[in-house]
């Protein structure tokens, strides 16, 4: 099982305690995806960040509910190889 | 005729039937979040129009150097200076308390066709109008090309907007919340002034500082705006 979460990458320069909006899931729980995929998209302090499947699989469940706000490192779905 | 067919044609059924709508979501919704939350604030608008005429002369020349320096460099570095001795006008409202900010962050609106986004020069006080120029044309750009990072949308701690381009001469802009406050800059315009009993004509912008009651009051922010005036009619620019 693998835990999605959006790249800790583009959290590195904004302030603590901040929170990403997700806007908009692209996939069901059930869905077969390929590595790269779009999953979903958030929305942090004004910038539109996509969170991509870091491999192939079957979204398990969704974790996050669209338009609800999520922390750094937050579990946004699980993938099953 | 032509334009009586447009009309009609523009009202008929068919075209009337196609609802458009833009989404309050994404980067629309964020921006529809904060002005809601920013008109909330109890605002008081004071408006002064201010003599350009010796920015005009220092940006042609610089420009006959071969160096571009926007009128909103200026305002910005003028509104930072300022900020210093005003420190109740940088700060941010907080539950119970407000909280003066010891670094200046200036916000400079930018306009998208997606919505608003103000990006942040940070410490806008220790840069010189040149570096202030620089940083503007680089944030705005890289917020239209969607490439800055969260963190370059944070930490503000007041706000200029510039509608100088346009044909607007002076508004009042809604507080970029939890900032306490917000300079609209109109455009510059050649207007007539007295100057030593003469009637002139002058490039005059008007400067409407907007600003949450609750934080300031008006008299201290009245000598806020008269100080952001002399600096721009009479101060020295590095």
């Amino acid at each position: 099982m693998t835990d999605i979460i959006l790249d800790d990458a583009v959290w590195t320069d904004v302030d603590e305690g901040t929170e990403a909006l997700l806007q908009e899931w692209q996939v069901k729980e059930g869905d077969h995806v390929e590595a790269g995929q779009v999953l979903a998209v958030a929305e942090l302090v004004k910038t539109s960040q996509e969170i991509f499947a870091p491999s192939s699989g079957r979204i398990v469940k969704r974790c996050v509910a669209e338009q609800d706000t999520f922390g750094r490192g937050a579990v946004l779905a699980q993938l099953e190889a | 005729m032509a334009a009586s067919a447009a009309a009609s044609a523009a009202l008929s059924p068919t075209a009337s039937a196609e609802r458009r709508t833009v989404a309050l979501s994404g980067l629309r919704g964020a921006m529809a979040r904060n002005m809601a939350q920013g008109w909330q604030a109890p605002r008081v608008a004071h408006s002064v129009d201010v003599d350009l005429s010796r920015i005009e002369a220092l940006r042609a020349e610089r420009a006959a150097a071969g160096e571009k320096l926007s009128v909103n460099a200026f305002v910005i570095h003028a509104v930072a200076r300022a900020l210093r001795s005003h420190p109740r006008l940088n700060a941010l409202m907080r539950e119970k308390e407000v909280e003066l900010i010891g670094d200046i962050n200036i916000g400079v609106a930018v306009a998208l066709d997606e919505g608003l986004m103000v990006p942040v020069i940070r410490q806008a006080d220790t840069k010189s109008v040149a570096m202030l120029a620089a940083e503007t044309r680089q944030l705005a750009d890289g917020a239209r090309a969607g490439v800055l990072t969260g963190g370059a949308y944070q930490r503000g701690t007041f706000t200029v907007t510039n509608l100088g381009s346009t044909a607007v001469d002076r508004f009042s802009p809604v507080i970029n919340p939890p900032q306490v406050a917000i300079l609209g800059v109109g455009r510059t315009r050649q207007q007539a002034t007295v100057r030593d009993g003469t009637i002139v004509a002058a490039p005059l912008a008007n400067l409407t500082l907007v600003f949450d009651h609750r934080a300031v009051d008006g008299y201290p922010a009245a000598l806020f705006l008269g100080e952001l005036v002399r600096r721009l009619e009479q101060a020295a620019f590095d």
